[in-house]
């Protein structure tokens, strides 16, 4: 039992780490588009109308899919002024109680509405608000997956704590 | 009604309006309705002060029934957000530029504003008698929002480093603008960047020249402080539309002689960003003048004609690709401008094209 | 309940949640939205979280960060920021605490390329931390220093804040850009001034070179060594400042460029490699996401905080006040710095501009005075503990054995100077008004 299910959450664990590492290489694609439209503005006087927003929605792909990863590492900071002086048991047991009342909320306020948000965006076909007007709808979807994947990443923090404080077990 | 903003009526400060205290005892003492505005304006710029304005004296003609708190920009969504927003219910009521809202629908670019089409006062007579204030309330059908009242903004300056006298001259260079269309067929580097940058970049000379607003407004932000030269005509936004919007099921659930007010209270101030923005344009194109720190250009009219019917290719482009509603509201322009414009050529006002001083029919001391 | 209540309750849960450990930017989230849900009285509310995400997911000014950040880590992992750390080190000799004034300087140059305090407070947190604890400096001076050097970004232009101010107050953003300078350089020269004296005093905060180790070098090596070490990166800064000021690239376009250079740089350092490259674009992802995702929601937190009558609050207790001018601008900068502890700086310009722009207006402070004050206030908001996104940023790159008490206490004597600071801005207004009224 407890060895399906910690397959399952590494399952979570590598979806989450591979997808953060997948779009941490839009970076790349930033820099290289920024500097291009440099040149071709400053230099050959021909700019795009396009690049600047392309590099826009690339950095709202970039650190929208990084959320579920920086979980899964124990990165979302925290004031631990409190709670580094709590027993492993006791850190347990207040992230499962909060995680419970105030993470859960958040995420799944954030899947239901934005998942509602990106079909509908996808039902009109929704382009952005500028000339260029490119479709919206894909980022739109890449945002609601990302939630998606942070909830689940919280849900395998939680069921872990959760064993945790019954069996003192780590899985 | 909302249950939390408040029951104590402050006045004359930001995020809230306020009922003045000093009316007699039959003002409610609760609102029944309480309404979240966002404006597109910050305090203090005119569509704020006015929409609070109006606020006030709909607070009164209700008797306080109805409280409509005003918000700058961006409280609760960013400009492009702001409509689907309201529609969505976040808050309740929105005075905002229609063009934001073009991801949902490109009709709402025809029907917001255009390169080179027509000035504001035209826009008004669409609007009102030839079909346009329907095909605006069909748009915001889709997102569940009632057209309340419709701005019509005049014209705008470009602020620049030198001093252009034709499209021709700008050729090469960079101008920062919301709508790249015809200048890039042009030739001219068209950049569509926001404030955020746009202001560094001036100054810096990232950019040769910025449309951003009116002179007035411009001056507002320090635009006309890194830049030496204002240009018009304005061929990039000759109108620019703002509504006042409301979302459908809180408009529902107000009872009909609140409506009715709220009707009145908003359509009744329509005119005055119009006239309030061109008139301190031109008490600040004055100032600017006589202290030397700007001067202004007026590019001669002939070369637009050409751009006018490349224009219409544009516009023939948008239809083809976009159909729909689009289709219509261009329908619907051409229409009205062939019914319009040779009644408006012949019975045009005597002045137009004199010098000031023909127009004043005096020489005025300087 | 009234407004006042309502924020009482708001502002205690929130204190609670946050100091029970919860993760910032789920406190701020999910708070806002069981705040927003509960009090609000309209379900709409709950799009408002929508409408907050794709506003951040499509700002043009936010994007220079993970742009910055890129560049910050290529230039840990190249080995230049070391190599010039560790020159400095050499070249001043023995001069004490001479690693935390060179953080100083760069962060003022930084600062002149950037204008958000997220981006800087990271880069020198990735390119100075680590030098500056290998050579054993006080880890309170050393993670103070770039905490509060890193958020001069918002007094040196470009400035996003000043910016929203400029837009919100009518004020030409060009005087409020020349005003900032002064002051910044003020605040600048008293963290320069406060290092050198603290290390004066005490000289373990920021030992210097050991005077066998200092003897090693020939002057003749030293200037090779800065030519070598100290002149890419530095001129990698400068280039990143001049393409803004020269009007070659807007600052986003400049933190992309800002990459560039920091690339060849490693290039020249023989560091360029696919496995750097790599690493690097790994460690941008995760601070920047654990920066934007504090970003994110605390813009949420704030706009169910304005919705839920926060100005009405604020206002009430300022339009209150009578007494002496100087008694009400206290009052008014402590609100801000208060104000600054639980909502994003966005939320305090909203707030605070039209309802005490008037007040101060009327008193007789100058405009541009007041607004660059207002900014150094908002600077010392990010400092001032328990909510100090400072504190936060640099807690997600800072090492483990620093502890979170320790950046804290870290924050405090900075922000004794940033008062210092405003004693002398009021008592020689000069140094904010003088460039605004030559230039323009
Ligand atoms: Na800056
Ligand atoms: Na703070």
């Amino acid at each position: 039992m407890t060895g399906k299910l910690a397959k399952v959450l590494k399952a979570i664990d590598s979806l989450s780490e591979n997808t953060g590492k997948l779009f941490s290489f839009l970076i790349l694609i930033m820099v290289g588009l920024e500097t291009i439209e440099v040149i071709r503005r400053y230099i050959l006087h021909s700019p795009t109308t396009w690049a600047w927003e392309v590099v826009v929605l690339l950095y709202g792909a970039h650190f929208i899919t990084g959320g579920a990863w920086v979980l899964k590492e124990g990165g979302h900071v925290r004031t631990d002024i409190l709670f580094s002086r709590f027993s492993p048991k006791m850190k347990a047991i207040v992230d499962l109680l909060l995680f419970a009342i105030i993470f859960f909320t958040f995420v799944g306020v954030m899947i239901w509405k934005y998942s509602i948000h990106a079909i509908y965006s996808w039902s009109i076909k929704e382009t952005t608000y500028t000339m260029w007007a490119p479709p919206f709808y894909p980022l739109k979807t890449v945002v609601a997956i990302s939630f998606i994947f942070l909830g689940l990443q919280g849900l395998a923090k939680w069921i872990r704590d959760l064993i945790f404080v019954i069996k003192g077990e780590e899985i | 009604a909302t249950g939390c903003g408040g029951n104590q009526a402050t006045s004359g400060q930001g995020s809230a309006t306020s009922g003045s205290s000093s009316s007699s005892g039959t003002m409610a003492k609760q609102p029944e309705f309480v309404w979240r505005m966002q404006v597109i304006h910050n305090t203090g710029q005119s569509d704020f002060e006015q929409n609070k304005q109006t606020a006030e004296k709909i607070y009164k003609a209700t008797n306080g029934r109805l409280k409509i708190e005003v918000h700058p920009n961006g409280t609760f969504a960013s400009s492009m957000e702001a409509f689907q927003a309201a529609g969505d219910g976040v808050f309740e009521m929105l005075s905002s530029w229609p063009i934001y809202a073009k991801g949902i629908d490109y009709a709402f670019v025809p029907l917001g504003t255009g390169n080179l089409t027509m000035d504001a006062h035209d826009k008004w007579v669409w609007v009102y008698e030839a079909g346009g204030w329907d095909l605006l309330q069909k748009a915001f059908d889709k997102i569940n929002l009632k057209l309340l009242a419709v701005e019509i903004w005049g014209t705008e300056v470009l602020m620049a480093n030198q001093p252009f006298k034709s499209i021709e001259e700008m050729k090469g260079k960079k101008m920062r603008t919301s709508d790249p269309r015809l200048l890039e067929k042009n030739g001219v580097a068209a950049i569509t960047m926001p404030l955020e940058e746009v202001f560094t970049a001036m100054s810096t000379g990232a950019v040769d020249m910025a449309e951003f607003g009116n002179l007035d407004w411009n001056k507002g932000i320090g635009l006309t402080d890194v830049a030496k030269y204002g240009i018009w005509p304005d061929f990039w936004n000759v109108h620019f539309i703002t509504t006042v919007v409301v979302n459908k099921n809180a408009w529902n659930k107000l009872p009909p002689d609140i409506q009715q007010i709220v009707e009145m209270a908003f359509q009744s101030d329509e005119l005055k960003h119009w006239t309030r923005s061109q008139y301190r344009s031109a008490i600040t194109m004055k100032e600017l003048e006589k202290s030397g720190k700007m001067q202004f250009v007026r590019m001669p009219e002939e070369q637009f004609i050409k751009l006018r019917e490349q224009m219409y290719e544009i516009e023939q482009e948008d239809i083809k690709k976009y159909g729909g509603l689009t289709a219509e509201v261009y329908q619907s322009l051409y229409k009205f401008m062939e019914d319009w414009y040779p009644y408006k050529d012949i019975a045009r006002w005597w002045g137009w094209g004199l010098t000031p001083e023909q127009q004043l029919g005096y020489q005025p001391k300087k | 309940m009234t407004p006042l209540e309502t924020i009482l309750v708001v502002g205690i849960i929130f204190l609670i949640v946050l100091f029970m450990g919860h993760p910032l930017a789920f406190t701020l989230g999910g708070l806002g939205i069981i705040f927003g849900a509960t009090l609000w009285g309209n379900p709409g509310v709950l799009n408002l979280f929508v409408r907050s995400t794709n506003n951040l997911i499509t700002s043009i000014a936010y994007a220079s960060i993970p742009l910055f950040i890129f560049m910050g880590a290529v230039l840990e992992r190249s080995g230049a920021a070391d190599d010039l750390f560790e020159s400095m080190y050499v070249i001043l000799g023995r001069l004490r605490g001479g690693l935390a004034i060179t953080t100083v300087v760069i962060c003022t140059l930084l600062a002149a390329a950037s204008g958000i305090i997220g981006a800087s407070i990271t880069v020198m947190g990735m390119l100075a931390l680590p030098s500056m604890l290998k050579h054993r400096y006080n880890p309170e001076l050393a993670t103070g220093t770039i905490m509060a050097a890193g958020c001069l970004g918002t007094l040196i232009p470009p400035s996003i804040i000043l910016i929203i101010y400029g837009a919100q107050a009518q004020i030409s953003i060009g005087k409020l850009f020349a005003g900032g300078i002064g002051a910044g350089l003020v605040l600048s020269g008293l963290y320069i001034a406060y290092i050198f004296v603290l290390c004066l005093l005490k000289p373990k905060s920021g030992p210097a070179i050991a005077p066998e180790e200092a003897g090693k070098y020939t002057s003749q090596q030293k200037i090779v060594l800065a030519i070598k070490s100290i002149l890419p990166t530095l001129g990698l800064i400068l280039m990143v400042l001049g393409s803004i000021l020269f009007g070659v690239a807007t600052p986003t376009e400049a933190a992309a460029l800002g990459a560039v250079g920091a690339l060849l740089i490693a290039a020249l350092h023989h560091r360029l490699n696919w496995q750097m490259v790599k690493e690097a674009s790994f460690a941008t992802m995760k601070t920047t996401a654990m920066i934007m995702y504090i970003i994110l929601t605390a813009s949420m937190f704030t706009s169910v905080f304005l919705g839920l009558g926060g100005g009405q609050v604020i206002s009430g207790i300022v339009n209150g006040l009578n007494m002496n001018r100087w008694l009400i601008l206290s009052v008014i900068l402590f609100i801000v710095y208060i104000m600054g502890m639980f909502i994003d700086s966005y939320g305090v310009l909203l707030i605070g501009v039209p309802i005490f722009t008037p007040v101060v207006y009327a008193l007789g402070f100058d405009p541009i005075w007041f607004a660059i004050i207002f900014a150094v206030m908002i600077q010392m908001s990010y400092l001032s503990p328990p909510f100090a996104y400072a504190v936060f940023y640099l807690r997600g790159i800072a090492p483990k054995e620093i502890s979170t008490a320790q950046l804290y206490r870290a924050c405090f004597p900075f922000m004794a100077l940033q008062v210092i600071s405003l004693i002398i801005l009021s008592l020689f207004p000069a140094i904010i008004t003088w460039l605004p009224s030559k230039i323009m």
